[in-house]
């Protein structure tokens, strides 16, 4: 589908280009503001990383990318299409895509959690097949196939036959990964991937993701990985109650930030 | 005593067609308990609040009130109401069956809810639908939290397969009735219908902790 010229209080808007347009987006629970207007362009490629306090809505936003939860203001476009819309925008005139052409979108949006969430009465390489099988159509072997080069590319073939409380931290996450890169998504979300880790096993996780990023893969994360961030995020994001208060590159972010709250985040997190 | 407990073995034609009464009993109600109970407990977590509301509604009736009114009203008013006809096995089974229902539902809300968010929030995230992710992440889940209760529970069942005998369905117990009746020797057919009602139930218990050792240990964290 060609960029559509759209009408909304944002004036008149091309579909955007980006794989991930996130524009001002917000979502509050009674009277606290989860997210204020948050706009953020994913190209493709891109790698950005969000960091701030806990609370600022990081998480929060990632699953309103995944779609795990609804917002109230605001648009959700991928691949040039609009797949979600806040309740209050409705009537903007902006024309969400068809419900089947937005699971078919669905699918091209991976994510990881913070507490791993694998299936645990499934060994590591059902927890990879299932999707592939069930959503995509695949049949089992080429559902397994798949899984075992996934589990092979994480360094875990070897562990393809276990359950996961049978695996440490580290290999769950990385399973995780596998599992949503079965998929075959365009974007990958990472919410604070390495935060339930003992710090022996983040290094493990992290260099998967490096290799990710080193593949080309479109990445929004979630991390206080200062040294991840500043390896291979092409844009670091700041936010704080809901807001994204500054945005540069890590170098600057990390070295001269330029807000006073981004200064005294930075302060506390290097005081850890 | 122990002579009369050989002249029972003539009784055996008897106690051989309430087993199968019983068991048949058992096998319904398991049907609708556990098909019903899922509907129910599904019902209970839907978007529409007048299915909450209805499924609420069902479920407090049977659990309220007695096993023996809801078979009388099943029996008599059932078929009155609806301009049906139900023998008195069938609507034995059914009241067993729906009363089951109600009870299984509420063990199955709680294994529902016992399985963690993220696991729902996972498989959504890899695009599996409403259905798949109860059939595939949800109920394994829920169904290994549940065993134990849902076997104590079953148990129960067999045994209230009893009250049936009050609308003369030939079970076990009202066997055992007709068989004392004939015999006069109460303590003695009370006694061998107990050990069959035993005989029957006590495997349950067994297999529920056999599948709760066997199953699941493979998934559960190591301590």
């Amino acid at each position: 589908m060609a960029a559509s010229t759209v009408e909304s209080d944002l004036g008149n808007v091309d579909a955007p280009e980006a794989q991930v347009a996130i524009r001002s987006l917000s979502k509050s629970y009674g009277d606290l503001n989860v997210l204020v207007d948050v706009t953020i362009d994913v190209a493709k490629r891109d790698v950005l990383v969000l960091i701030g306090p806990s609370g600022s809505g990081k998480s929060t936003l990632l699953r309103c990318v995944a779609r795990l939860e609804p917002f109230d203001a605001g648009q959700l476009w991928i691949e040039g299409h609009l797949v979600a819309l806040g309740e209050k925008s409705k009537g903007d005139g902006a024309e969400l895509a068809t419900p089947n052409h937005q699971k078919r979108l669905r699918k091209e949006v991976g994510m990881v959690f913070q507490e791993f969430n694998l299936f645990p009465h499934f060994t590591a390489l059902r927890n990879v097949a299932l999707a592939p099988e069930r959503v995509l159509g695949l049949d089992r072997d080429e559902a397994e196939n798949r899984a075992l080069v996934l589990l092979e590319k994480v360094g875990l073939a070897e562990k393809a036959h276990e359950h996961p409380a049978r695996l440490s931290g580290g290999q769950q996450q990385r399973v995780a990964i596998a599992r949503a890169l079965a998929m075959q998504p365009k974007v990958m979300l990472f919410d604070e991937v390495t935060s339930a880790l003992d710090p022996e096993l983040v290094g493990e996780v992290l260099e998967v993701m490096r290799e990710l990023a080193r593949d080309g893969m479109t990445m929004l994360v979630v991390s206080h990985e200062m040294q991840f961030a500043a390896d291979v995020a092409d844009t670091v994001f700041f936010m704080d109650q809901g807001s994204i208060v500054e945005t540069g590159s890590p170098d600057q972010i990390f070295h001269e930030p330029h807000e006073d709250r981004t200064k005294a985040f930075l302060q506390r997190l290097l005081a850890r | 005593m122990i002579e009369f407990l050989g002249e029972l073995v003539h009784y055996a034609p008897a106690f051989w067609r309430g087993l199968r009464f019983t068991l048949a009993l058992t096998g319904i109600a398991m049907a609708i308990g556990v098909g019903g109970g899922l509907a129910l407990a599904m019902l209970r977590r839907s978007r529409l609040r007048l299915a909450r509301i209805l499924a609420t509604i069902y479920i407090e009736f049977f659990r309220t009130t007695p096993l023996i009114v809801q078979l009388v009203w099943i029996y008599f008013v059932l078929p009155i109401a609806l301009d049906i006809e139900l023998s008195a096995f069938q609507s034995g089974a059914i009241t067993l069956g729906m009363n089951q229902a109600a009870y299984k539902s509420e063990i199955f809300r709680a294994g529902i809810a016992e399985v963690p968010l993220g696991q729902r929030r996972a498989s959504q995230a890899l695009g599996l639908g409403r259905i798949d992710t109860f059939r595939f992440v949800v109920l394994p889940q829920a169904s290994a939290v549940i065993l134990p209760l849902f076997m104590a529970h079953t148990m129960l069942l067999v045994k209230g397969t009893a009250y049936v005998s009050l609308l003369r369905v030939p079970e076990l117990t009202h066997t055992a009735n007709l068989i004392s009746l004939d015999s006069f020797r109460f303590l003695e057919v009370y006694l061998a219908v107990g050990v069959i009602y035993f005989i029957l139930i006590y495997p349950i218990g067994v297999l529920g902790r056999w599948i709760e050792n066997k199953g699941s240990h493979k998934w559960r964290p190591l301590q």
